[in-house]
């Protein structure tokens, strides 16, 4: 395979201060460390409060206090093959070189990312400004047509105002304004959460045409398995702030490994089927306080002695398989 | 499409224009029943007056005089009568004579008075609310925690507190305290319109309206901050810096969409200024319209008291049309009604 690592983060563990004079942190990423290729659909899946948006977030370099990375580096591989570390570069460098240009973001809430008093057409001249990227006014409007013709949006769009699109329409402009510099990396993260499924297929399809066409990665975050089976090239499965699973889109609906992927999987709804489904018992453990050794041991039916006590080792397995469980651990 | 639109606008143009019509007529015929449920008239003030001084009338001669007075002033009619008169007259832009600076008109007496209260007031509004407007913002996105509580304690603790102590602190720390001087009470210069007659205005207006943007400007920055601070979470803000927007860019949307509730206050607060105010007026011997009002009230003077209102009322009423008609170029959303 002709792909190289474009982005990788290494042993991310990362906490949302709640008060910090008491002491209390929710410990939100714990450990993960992956590493991002070119030209792959890269998904990463898990319940409400699993870390998917928090380590995006830490991937991009967004962040923020509260939330605070403890250790680990997020490494960016840049075309003529420099490593920037993203965690530790100034905001003004990331926000001018890295944001859009290398790596760009598809926000989770396309219906209202865009700014209600401004036209569509402005909201793109502005990214432009944003970037010092100084080229003519006419350019511009050129390059964003050419942009709009290639993603298969109509062009009135442009001279409209947020509110008169309809909502797949809003998220289509939001992505086309995140692949306007040609980013390698895009992070999408649900990008599909807010509209019904006949756009959703739409806006898949959109991603899924560029990515193809362009050989770039599309870092997809969903909660929804069957977006992750639509799109994804690879899945990463995470429970409670950590990698439980990395393994092809294959591996990971046919043979998965971890307990928690079995039971995921053994719980969607196949085609045909007329068993009724069970949910995982128990519900997913509090972060503030979160259990000692494996983090999935009070749900899991396979849980032993040492998953009680030891966090479980990251085991890689042949083909890039990743699972982080005592099952797999040779000892 | 095109000639859709603008038969729309003219029509939407229309609709508020006869809104503001409206508006207007029930403004007067409010301040019109209200000035008529004094429990006394100008009439009867001025022959009480008379009787007070002791005079060698008779009650005869009062009586007789305080129905000659009735009749002077209109005030014999029937009061639906009178009501008529009153809005065939405004209709024609006559106010009718004031009863206590008898025969003088109405309008002159305003027009000598209202120019005090404009150049005061409205400047204090607009400082006010430009200064409250741009230091809200700054302080929401400001990183400098202790400058931006000390602000806010200020503006918590002086809002709530009415004028009538406010201004009089600021006078006593002022004339007494620091000893600075006093530009209120002008110099001698001729009425009429001259540079040197505005500038007399603003020379005097001076102090009063130190004393009125010191405080005054408390309350939009406390508004224009809790409005930025919930808007710089809003996800188009947060969607904007994660584009890379710089500090600046992040500032001037924060500003642009707070702007559009803020607006609102601006042009209701100016329109205010045509009630001039009294307290401001009274404490700093600043012979504005709110003043006027006062003695009108205390004396009876229908005419002058609903012409005072009324100016207040056709100016809100104006406002009111200019926001409709300018609120669709500061807000898209209103321009284009959408599909959204």
């Amino acid at each position: 395979m002709n792909t190289h690592i474009v982005l990788s983060a290494i042993n991310i563990s990362a906490d949302y201060i709640l008060d910090s004079k008491r002491g209390l942190y929710l410990n939100a990423i714990d450990n993960v460390s992956i590493d991002f290729r070119s030209d792959e659909v890269i998904g990463i899946a898990g319940e409400s409060g699993s870390g998917k948006s928090t380590l995006v977030k830490i991937l991009y370099g967004a962040a923020f206090p509260p939330l605070i990375i403890r250790k680990g580096k997020v490494y960016l591989f840049t075309k003529d093959n420099s490593k920037i570390d993203i965690t530790s570069i100034t905001r003004e460098e990331l926000r001018k070189n890295i944001w859009w240009k290398h790596i760009s973001y598809i926000p989770q809430n396309a219906m209202n990312v865009l700014n209600p008093v401004k036209k569509v057409k402005d909201q793109f001249i502005e990214v432009f400004k944003y970037h010092d990227e100084r080229i003519d006014a006419k350019e511009t409007i050129t390059k964003i047509k050419e942009l709009f013709m290639r993603l298969g949006l109509p062009i009135e769009a442009l001279n409209a105002y947020p509110h008169q699109l309809s909502g797949g329409m809003r998220q289509r402009v939001v992505i086309a304004l995140s692949l306007l510099f040609n980013p390698r990396i895009v992070i999408a993260d649900e990008p599909t959460t807010a509209v019904d499924v006949v756009t959703q297929l739409g806006i898949l399809n959109l991603l899924k045409d560029w990515q193809r066409n362009s050989k770039t990665t599309l870092i997809m975050v969903s909660h929804d398995m069957s977006v992750h089976a639509y799109m994804d090239d690879r899945i990463v499965v995470m429970y409670a702030g950590n990698v439980v699973e990395v393994g092809s889109k294959n591996d990971i609906f046919e043979n998965p490994m971890h307990p928690y992927t079995k039971l995921l999987i053994a719980s969607l709804i196949k085609k045909g089927e007329k068993k009724l489904k069970t949910g995982i018992a128990g519900e997913p453990p509090n972060l503030l306080n979160p259990p000692p050794g494996c983090r999935f041991h009070p749900r899991c039916p396979f849980a032993m002695d040492i998953c009680r006590r030891e966090a479980p080792p990251i085991v890689e397995l042949s083909d890039g398989k990743v699972v982080r469980c005592w099952l797999y651990a040779r000892k | 499409m095109k000639l859709h639109s603008v038969k729309s606008l003219l029509s939407y143009i229309a609709k508020r224009f006869a809104l503001m019509i409206i508006m207007i007529w029930v403004g007067l015929t409010l301040s019109f029943i209200i000035s008529r449920l004094l429990p006394f008239n100008a009439a009867d003030y001025l022959v009480s007056q008379l009787a007070a001084a002791g005079s060698q009338l008779s009650a005869q001669d009062l009586e007789n005089m305080r129905r000659q007075l009735l009749s002077l002033y209109g005030l014999d009619k029937p009061l639906f009568v009178q009501y008529l008169d009153f809005l065939r007259n405004y209709f024609v832009g006559n106010m009718g004579p004031s009863f206590a600076y008898f025969p003088t008109p109405v309008r002159d007496i305003i027009i000598n008075a209202l120019p005090w209260s404009i150049v005061l007031l409205m400047s204090a509004s607009i400082i006010n609310w430009i200064i409250g407007n741009v230091i809200g913002v700054l302080a929401a996105i400001s990183k400098k925690r202790n400058v931006v509580a000390v602000l806010e304690n200020f503006a918590l603790v002086t809002v709530p507190i009415p004028y009538a102590v406010l201004g009089l602190a600021f006078l006593i720390v002022y004339a007494l305290v620091l000893k600075l001087p006093l530009t209120m009470y002008g110099r001698p210069v001729a009425v009429g319109v001259s540079l040197g007659y505005i500038l007399s205005m603003f020379e005097r207006a001076l102090v009063p309206l130190l004393g009125l943007v010191i405080v005054g400007w408390t309350g939009s920055f406390l508004y224009m901050k809790n409005l930025a601070v919930r808007m710089m979470q809003e996800d188009f803000i947060v969607y904007k810096i994660l584009q890379g927007a710089k500090d600046r860019h992040v500032t001037g949307m924060v500003f642009r969409n707070a702007l559009i509730p803020q607006y609102t206050g601006l042009i209701l607060g100016l329109t205010r200024v045509f009630a001039g105010s009294m307290l401001v007026e009274y404490l700093f011997n600043y012979p504005g319209i709110g003043l006027i009002l006062r003695s009108a009230i205390s004396s009876g003077d229908f005419n002058l008291m609903v012409g005072i209102v009324s100016i207040s009322v056709i100016a809100v009423a104006i406002a009111t049309f200019i926001l409709d008609l300018t609120y669709p170029l500061l807000d898209p959303r209103i321009r284009y009604p959408g599909a959204g």
